[in-house]
């Protein structure tokens, strides 16, 4: 590992990591029959099944990435090996998105710790009955938390920002909320796809000016796990497999702390280091798919304009020519999956990169890109490059 | 064989909940700055390697990493920079009427500060704090009751 800046880089030095199979359960509003063990047990039996692996016997490390009070639960870590076939194995916890988890594994497997890595995350997000308080108490609580803003607040004052400085306007975020619902309609993990017109997001109700209802994803339920090899073992055990190219993580300073409003440094960092470790040459553009983080719609521009460094790079990916933009519909199309997101938009590549995204899939797909974040109030946020 | 659940009164859950509470530590440069807005000042961190003052007072320069032991007064008037009519509550309550906040910078000073607003402030407002009568201070972000529009004359 190397330290670039502020962020943290994954150097593939010995050859690929490889994801050798994908489970997934639930991608509901609520999912109501299984309690959260059972969730990781369905979606860790099924991504064992596709892998063709046995966890007890195969796997040498396992990650799960997930936050204490999402789970309602503290010191988690203690409540989830056995659910992923995990008891008495090397097993641990990472309160992070799933592209620094991502990371880890990718980490694990190139030192030689583990030649298997399995990497799981979830929503039980309906479970949560507080979710404001929740969110509230991730804001610094001297200064920002005694004045009573939600996260809502906070987004509105980043999407206010955003749009007197981008060059982006309302129009360009009723569109990639349309945008976004109407693809989900065709992806059966999402739950909040719909056929929505700009008239409608614009008369949507104001959560927190100019922020709205619709610029905002609910929330949704799923528990997803990931398989991971090293390219080697993947080689020997015939493992039909997505490569993972390049992976990088960065925090940098919340605009509440005195950064930036109208870009996303952790993205920009993230992008331009997971791209050097890939060696990849070419554009954002050139990439076949990309899944960026749109829990809330202004971020995706946000996201989208940090990558492509210039607006009208941006503009011909929202043109949707060349590279497809969030076929899923993400999460403003399948839900808010808290921890579980970034996976989310991991899965989404690898069945996309394996050609079974069925009716969402892009024709000829051969190399992905993921963007993640972490939430109001962080500038946190990584970027996984995929490819077959 | 498991059991189907097949209506909602037949699920089965269980309600708990985490009662927690803190006592943050202010910390150095969190007693300075609270202090500070109890005499009602708002200070700023000064890092002598920088050359420059930032907000959220703090003891390291988020830059350089060194050491930051002035503070500087901000002296000069808050620049609305953005701007929110918030319609809820932390709690997830609708609030009777909508709150604006702010986020407001400070010619000369990185960073800035979230607060509420008064009515009539515009992205771009020059606006000034209004402090709590000086008996009702208690060294907290709520000292400063809201930010308002500076309608003092332009010094040069």
């Amino acid at each position: 590992m190397e330290k670039a800046g502020r962020s943290t880089i994954v150097l593939l030095k010995t050859g690929r990591v490889e994801i050798i199979g994908v489970g997934y359960e639930g991608f509901r509003p609520v999912v109501s029959d299984l309690s959260t063990r059972e969730l990781m047990f369905q979606a860790a039996s099924k991504a064992y099944d596709d892998a063709s692996v046995n966890p007890r016997r195969d796997v040498g490390s396992f990650i799960c990435c997930t936050e204490d009070l999402w789970e309602g639960w503290s010191i988690t870590d203690e409540m989830v090996p056995d659910q992923i076939g995990a008891a008495g194995r090397p097993l641990c916890t990472i309160p992070a998105d799933a592209v620094t988890g991502l990371g880890t594994a990718v980490m694990h497997i190139l030192s030689g710790l583990a030649e298997v890595v399995v990497l799981e995350a979830h929503s039980k997000a309906a479970d949560v009955l507080d979710k404001n308080a929740v969110e509230v108490m991730a804001q610094e609580p001297s200064l920002l938390r005694p004045l009573g803003a939600t996260s809502d607040t906070l987004a509105g004052l980043e999407m206010d920002a955003f749009l007197r400085t981008s060059g982006f306007s309302l129009k360009d975020v009723n569109r990639a909320v349309v945008r976004g619902k109407a693809s989900a309609l065709r992806n059966p993990r999402a739950s909040y796809g719909g056929k929505f017109s700009e008239a409608d997001v614009e008369s949507s109700e104001i959560l927190s000016s100019p922020l709205r209802v619709a610029d905002k994803a609910e929330f949704a339920e799923a528990g997803i796990v990931l398989v991971l090899a090293s390219e080697a073992w993947a080689k020997k055990n015939k493992r039909d497999s997505v490569g993972i190219d390049g992976v990088a993580w960065n925090s940098s300073l919340p605009w509440i702390e005195g950064g930036e409003m109208s870009v996303s440094g952790y993205a920009q960092r993230s992008y331009s280091d997971a791209v050097r470790r890939a060696g990849f040459k070419g554009d954002l553009e050139d990439f076949d798919i990309l899944e960026l983080d749109d829990t809330y719609s202004y971020k995706l521009l946000q996201h989208l304009l940090s990558l492509a460094g210039t607006k009208a790079a941006a503009r011909r990916i929202l043109s949707g020519k060349r590279t497809a933009l969030n076929p899923s519909g993400g999460s403003l199309g399948v839900g808010n999956l808290v921890e579980a997101s970034a996976l989310h938009r991991l899965l989404e590549c690898a069945l996309q990169l394996r050609g079974e995204a069925g009716s969402i899939q892009v024709k000829g797909a051969k190399k992905a890109l993921v963007q993640s974040w972490r939430g109001i109030p962080t500038g946190t946020g990584g970027v996984a490059i995929l490819s077959r | 064989m498991e059991e189907r659940i097949d209506s909602v009164e037949g699920i089965r859950q269980w309600t708990g909940s985490i009662p927690l509470h803190y006592e943050y530590t202010a910390g150095v440069a969190g007693e300075r700055f609270l202090r500070g807005l109890a005499q009602g000042k708002i200070q700023a961190g000064y890092c002598a390697n920088c050359k420059e003052a930032s907000l959220p007072l703090r003891i390291y320069c988020i830059k350089c990493y060194g050491g930051v032991e002035r503070s500087v007064l901000v002296r000069s008037a808050g620049k609305v920079a953005a701007l929110t009519k918030t319609q809820f509550g932390q709690g997830g309550e609708r609030l009777g009427e909508p709150v604006a906040f702010a986020y407001i910078t400070f010619e000369g000073v990185t960073g800035g500060l979230v607060h509420r607003v008064a009515d009539g402030v515009r992205v771009g407002s020059s606006v000034r704090p209004r402090f709590k009568p000086k008996r009702k201070r208690t060294g907290s972000i709520l000292d400063i009751e809201f930010f308002e529009r500076d309608l003092r004359p332009r010094t040069s």
